[in-house]
């Protein structure tokens, strides 16, 4: 796979997502086509729930 | 047909009493085999499944197969700019034994990335809830959000070499 990286502002944004989403239960949502980052939110919705990533258990 | 219960992420479903494996009834379970493994599958796995699909990309969408005595997810993820395929495994022990999930697309040595491209996701015994895996909480989809998490680990990786989030403990 040629690896086309995240720029700058787009990784500050993913950063922040992920660390919300560990430290503070803030959803990162995937986009409801093609489960790209779509951002975070502190609610949501019922239409947003299935692509609305919780906080989840993991190893890491 | 009842649907998991909607108060919470759709992966982390809180499962109705008519629609879950009772605590008790969790080792018994076969996902293919048993009555507890069929209903659980037709109750709570399938219907989280057509949700997560309706109005997706068919290329992003979840595929279903069997695999002998497993259930495998397939799909792609696409956290950043790059699609990664993966698959999910559903082993007969499921939902007791967490899902496995490995990614096929070729990756980078990485940390938390274990043998044949498994995904390090939940410790097996841990007492902390945010570390282990709860079969009366958790779907497949839960399983799927993970790995999209970590997919988004691994691109920060990829460009500065620090995993952004610590380890679980």
């Amino acid at each position: 796979m040629d690896f086309r990286p995240l720029n700058t502002e787009e990784r500050r944004q993913l950063i922040n997502a992920l660390r919300g989403n560990a430290e503070s239960d803030r959803a990162i949502l995937m986009d409801r086509r093609d489960t790209s980052f779509a951002g975070t939110a502190d609610e949501v919705t019922d239409e947003e729930v299935i692509g609305a990533i919780k906080s989840v258990p993991c190893h890491y | 047909m009842k649907r998991p219960g909607r108060d919470a992420a759709a992966g982390s479903f809180i499962l109705h009493p008519s629609s879950f494996i009772l605590s008790g009834e969790v080792s018994r379970v076969s996902l293919l085999e048993s009555e507890a493994g069929k209903r659980r599958l037709l109750s709570v796995e399938i219907p989280v499944i057509e949700r997560y699909n309706e109005g997706r990309d068919p290329a992003f969408q979840i595929r279903l197969a069997r695999a002998g005595s497993a259930l495998v997810l397939r799909y792609c993820l696409k956290p950043g700019h790059n699609i990664y395929q993966l698959e999910t495994r559903l082993v007969a022990a499921y939902p007791t034994v967490p899902p496995e999930t490995r990614v096929l697309t070729p990756l980078k040595h990485c940390p938390h990335l274990l043998e044949g491209q498994t995904l390090c996701l939940w410790r097996q015994g841990s007492t902390r809830s945010t570390s282990r895996w709860d079969p009366a909480k958790f779907t497949c989809v839960f399983a799927v959000q993970a790995a999209w998490r970590w997919l988004a680990c691994y691109e920060i990786w990829y460009d500065t070499g620090e995993w952004p989030l610590p380890e679980a403990k």
